[in-house]
């Protein structure tokens, strides 16, 4: 695990707990998973690195204070030091950093299952989809048949986080996708992620990855291996098809259950 | 195709696991939204390995399940246009309902400016087809009433294109309106969406594979993915 620590760089995080008070422990995950894992267990497919297991839990490292995909090829953390968490946004929420190795926000996102809720399973189609891009919470809870608070309540219980803290996340993981495998203006890339400003954009990724969006396009090659294909450039072969005065086009590839992030040939974007 | 104007989503098989997903748009804003709503489409994230071990209880969906590991559930990407198809497709062959479909299309919906790999018309807006003349087009009289009277609804606001409480919410709300029962609902409610429990019941084909048997009551035993299992039904043991 490569990143800075948690917290080394950014003295006004707006991330409020520590690792260490709001762990959302497996006790969640075994109550939301059909499988029934036990604390243990779910060390288990962390050690293996298996991909089946990729997007449905996370390993936070308070040592570190990063958390990881369970595919994450550091080394594996010692038992007593890890928390995990249903989802990404929850870890970040308690105060981790992703990992700039297995890229967190590359993984193939929460499953489909992730319901003894259906209801939490639709907030989460809903919020991907871009409910909270433009509006807010009370909408999407009565377009989910809820209150505000007990939506609220539901999206804690299952998921240890907030609403509203997911569709930030969810921002931030396309945004970082975005900075590094694309040539998009850090505008533009703003736009696509769904900010409303750039100064949000700004502030945000800054807190989630303790640098700013720039720092991070620069520092792109940090890691095992160069994850993505270059661009083809506009007048290479192959996109003279292409008619003339393109739009900014995005290629990204939309990972499936299986091995995504730093072996993707894949995913590139162009810059048109 | 976004709001507001044209745009292109192509999707291509990866060289591995995964998909390739092109945008191609006006302008980027919303991108996000539209690569979830690729993934939804693509059901990118189900998980075969829960479904299938769920399924494979059922002795007539075992071996349809080894069959095709891998199933996912497609659906549509705009949720309008699918649900005309299943109205157009009300005890029609696929066939027709695909010609007639395609000319609806052309009469009422808007021409592309780039026509590509046989794309030639936006496909008709609900305001645009709340008001058409569809006669002439290979449509009963009635199926054409009704075709008006869905378009009517969503335009107005009755009934809202989205599953946020579920399939039966859904199509409980579809089915109130003239001309569509539980079978167009259901079907709209699983391919336009791709609810993983929406199951049509009294569908033929689900009916013909497995003869002799009490649809409605057997498939409970498929919950929450009675959606998958009408998919392996449909597909058959195959070759």
């Amino acid at each position: 695990m490569i990143s800075p620590a948690r917290g080394e760089r950014e003295g006004k995080s707006p991330q409020p707990a520590s690792p260490k008070t709001a762990s959302r422990p497996a006790a969640d995950l075994i109550s939301c998973s059909p499988w029934n894992w036990t604390t243990t267990s779910a060390t288990a497919p962390c050690s293996a690195r298996d991909p089946r297991f990729d997007g449905r839990f996370f390993t936070a490292v308070r040592t570190t204070g990063i958390y990881c995909r369970p595919v994450c090829p550091a080394v594996t953390p010692r038992r007593r030091n890890v928390t995990f968490y249903a989802c990404a946004a929850a870890a970040e929420q308690a105060g981790f950093r992703p990992c700039k190795r297995c890229r967190p926000e590359a993984s193939p996102g929460t499953p489909a299952w992730l319901g003894t809720s259906a209801t939490v399973s639709r907030m989460l189609r809903c919020i991907a989809e871009g409910a909270l891009d433009d509006g807010s919470v009370a909408d999407l809870a009565a377009r989910l048949g809820l209150g505000p608070r007990q939506l609220t309540r539901l999206c804690e219980r299952h998921l240890g986080t907030t609403p509203v803290r997911l569709a930030q996340t969810r921002r931030v993981h396309f945004a970082r996708a975005l900075i590094e495998q694309s040539a998009l203006p850090l505008s533009q890339v703003a736009l696509a992620a769904g900010f409303g400003s750039l100064r949000r954009f700004n502030a945000l990724m800054k807190a989630t990855y303790g640098c700013a969006p720039g720092d991070l396009r620069r520092r792109k090659s940090v890691g095992t291996a160069a994850p993505f294909a270059t661009a083809p450039k506009r007048d290479s072969p192959g996109h003279a098809d292409l008619p003339p005065r393109l739009p900014p086009a995005l290629r990204l590839a939309a990972t499936g259950a299986l091995p995504a992030g730093s072996r993707h040939p894949g995913r590139r974007a162009r810059h048109g | 195709v976004p709001e507001g104007g044209a745009g292109f989503l192509t999707v291509t098989p990866g060289s591995g696991h995964w998909l390739d997903l092109r945008l191609e748009l006006p302008e980027l804003g919303g991108a996000i939204a539209l690569v979830a709503r690729a993934r939804r489409m693509f059901d990118c994230g189900a998980d075969p390995a829960a479904i299938n071990a769920h399924l494979s209880r059922d002795a007539a969906l075992k071996p349809l399940v080894r069959q095709r590991p891998g199933l996912r559930l497609p659906s549509a990407f705009d949720p309008f246009e699918l649900a005309v198809r299943a109205i157009v497709g009300q005890q029609v062959s696929v066939a027709a309902a695909t010609t007639v479909t395609g000319r609806v299309a052309a009469r009422c919906g808007t021409p592309l400016a780039g026509p590509r790999a046989g794309l030639t018309h936006l496909f008709p807006a609900p305001t645009a087809l709340a008001s058409a003349n569809l006669d002439g087009l290979g449509l009963t009289t009635r199926r054409a009433d009704t075709l008006r009277g869905f378009a009517q609804a969503v335009t107005a606001g009755d009934l809202l294109l989205d599953t946020p409480r579920g399939p039966d919410a859904f199509a409980a709300r579809m089915m109130a309106l003239p001309g569509i029962g539980p079978w167009t609902a259901q079907y709209v409610a699983l391919r336009a969406f791709g609810e993983p429990d929406a199951f049509p019941t009294g569908d033929l084909g689900l009916e013909r594979a497995l003869p002799g048997v009490d649809l409605a009551q057997r498939s409970l035993d498929w919950c929450p993915w009675r959606g998958y299992a009408a998919l392996h039904l449909w597909a058959g043991p195959g070759d």
